[in-house]
């Protein structure tokens, strides 16, 4: 069923398109960050979704909802940024050795609020799906069954990998801090 | 006896309020018992928070630096430009087409037709109150016009993001989020808050309950894009 207001899209209606951008802009914006942590990156994928939207419109068959439609696209254009920039993803090493060293246990490490940039730093290692999955849930703050939508996979599914990418973000942020001890302690030794 | 992974999926949905009570309660049972998946829940409740708590900072000119991208972009630029750019010449236009009523208005000889089948008086309408319906009906073919009140007048005066009209049973059931500022027999106003989304929930709905979208002159009322709401016009059709 056709709507009016992607009728207007369709016809390049500037007015509609400028609202579009109002609305969607910032959703999109964190949807890339969640992914680069970078913010000139962020805008660079913020870009090309709506060119995309504004170039692909006419291929929008309203099987889905506009919302779902607009982040399968950014979902395409974060995959393909991720794929051609290997930067986003932070080398092991480098993340240990930018994390200062502690005396805390690891189990502590967590639930420390001080500590939640190793929590991103651990992000940028978990495989992209488990990324996703958080941006989408944690970040943007979706229903399993949106998610569903735009990930075309059933809720079912939504519920498992969601699960799964937080205990492999976990596992990250524990191996980090593990690592991390023994490079103190190594340090200490010499 | 369940093992400590059987009980991963249900911590994550339990911190999402996804879980059934009966499974609140096979989990609650299980965490009093378990310090290793206690530990577990604490942590990815923590880890959620962080990424729910994160706070971005967007860049200044968000929107511009998207619209222009797409102005600048090869294959696009032909058909999308700022139309605020033209703003200028459109006032120009306007200004131009209106003094040209103005003239034309000067030599008409014929006398002047009523364009407001209202029962009041003329003395009780003051000219500033009446400019809005004679702007409207004045777009009108003549088998068009119809009565308009000054209430219709005032909403129709106001400025509004984007119009539209639908033909229907005028039944707005299941239409949520909206406000009804005028209805009678034939014809009801509802505004609905300026975001796509809202707007798309409301027309699609109405789309559900049969009613077509058409088009009349009060399509064609003066839209200003800064306008918080959009307006819905129905005209009612048995």
């Amino acid at each position: 069923m056709s709507t009016i207001l992607v009728e207007k899209l369709k016809n390049r209606d500037i007015k509609m398109f400028e609202t579009f951008v109002l609305e969607y802009e910032k959703r999109i914006y964190s949807y890339a960050y969640g992914f680069t942590s970078n913010n000139e990156d962020a805008l660079d994928i913020t870009q090309d979704v709506f060119l995309k939207v504004y170039k692909n419109i006419d291929k929008f068959k309203e099987n889905s909802s506009l919302s779902t439609w607009v982040y399968r696209i950014t979902a395409n254009v974060c995959i393909d940024f991720v794929r051609k920039n290997k930067k986003v993803t932070y080398e092991s090493e480098e993340i240990i050795n930018s994390i200062e060293d502690t005396t805390k246990k690891p189990e502590d490490i967590i639930l420390n609020k001080e500590l939640s940039e190793e929590i991103l730093k651990a992000f940028e290692l978990v495989d992209y799906d488990a990324k996703q999955a958080i941006v989408l849930r944690d970040m943007l703050g979706l229903s399993y069954s949106e998610i569903a939508d735009i990930l075309k996979i059933e809720q079912g599914t939504v519920k498992s990998r969601i699960s799964r990418s937080r205990k492999k973000l976990r596992e990250k942020i524990l191996d980090l801090r593990n690592k991390s001890e023994i490079n103190s302690s190594k340090k200490v030794k010499k | 006896m369940n093992k400590c992974s059987d009980f991963e999926e249900l911590i994550s949905l339990c911190i999402d309020d996804m879980l059934k009570p009966t499974e609140i309660e096979s989990l609650l049972e299980h965490l009093e018992q378990c310090t290793q998946c206690t530990e577990y829940y604490n942590d990815i409740k923590a880890i959620k928070q962080k990424f729910t708590d994160k706070e971005i900072q967007y860049p200044e000119n968000l929107t511009l630096s998207i619209l222009e991208h797409i102005k600048n972009n090869k294959e696009t630029e032909t058909i999308f430009y700022n139309y605020k750019k033209f703003k200028p010449l459109y006032t120009t236009l306007v200004a131009c087409a209106c003094l040209a009523l103005v003239v034309s208005t000067i030599f008409v000889t014929t006398p002047p037709k009523k364009l407001v089948d209202v029962p009041m008086t003329t003395n009780e309408v003051e000219p500033l109150q009446s400019a809005p319906q004679e702007r409207f009906l004045s777009h009108m073919p003549e088998s068009e016009e119809k009565a308009i009140n000054p209430v219709e007048a005032e909403i129709l005066s106001e400025s509004y993001a984007f119009a539209f009209e639908f033909e229907g049973s005028g039944d707005l059931d299941g239409i949520e989020d909206v406000q009804v500022l005028f209805s009678n027999d034939e014809i009801t106003y509802i505004t609905v808050d300026n975001k796509i989304s809202l707007i798309e929930q409301v027309t699609t709905k109405l789309n559900k309950l049969h009613y077509i979208e058409i088009t009349t002159n009060l399509t064609q009322i003066d839209t200003d894009n800064n306008a918080s709401k959009a307006i819905i016009i129905i005209h009612k059709k048995n």
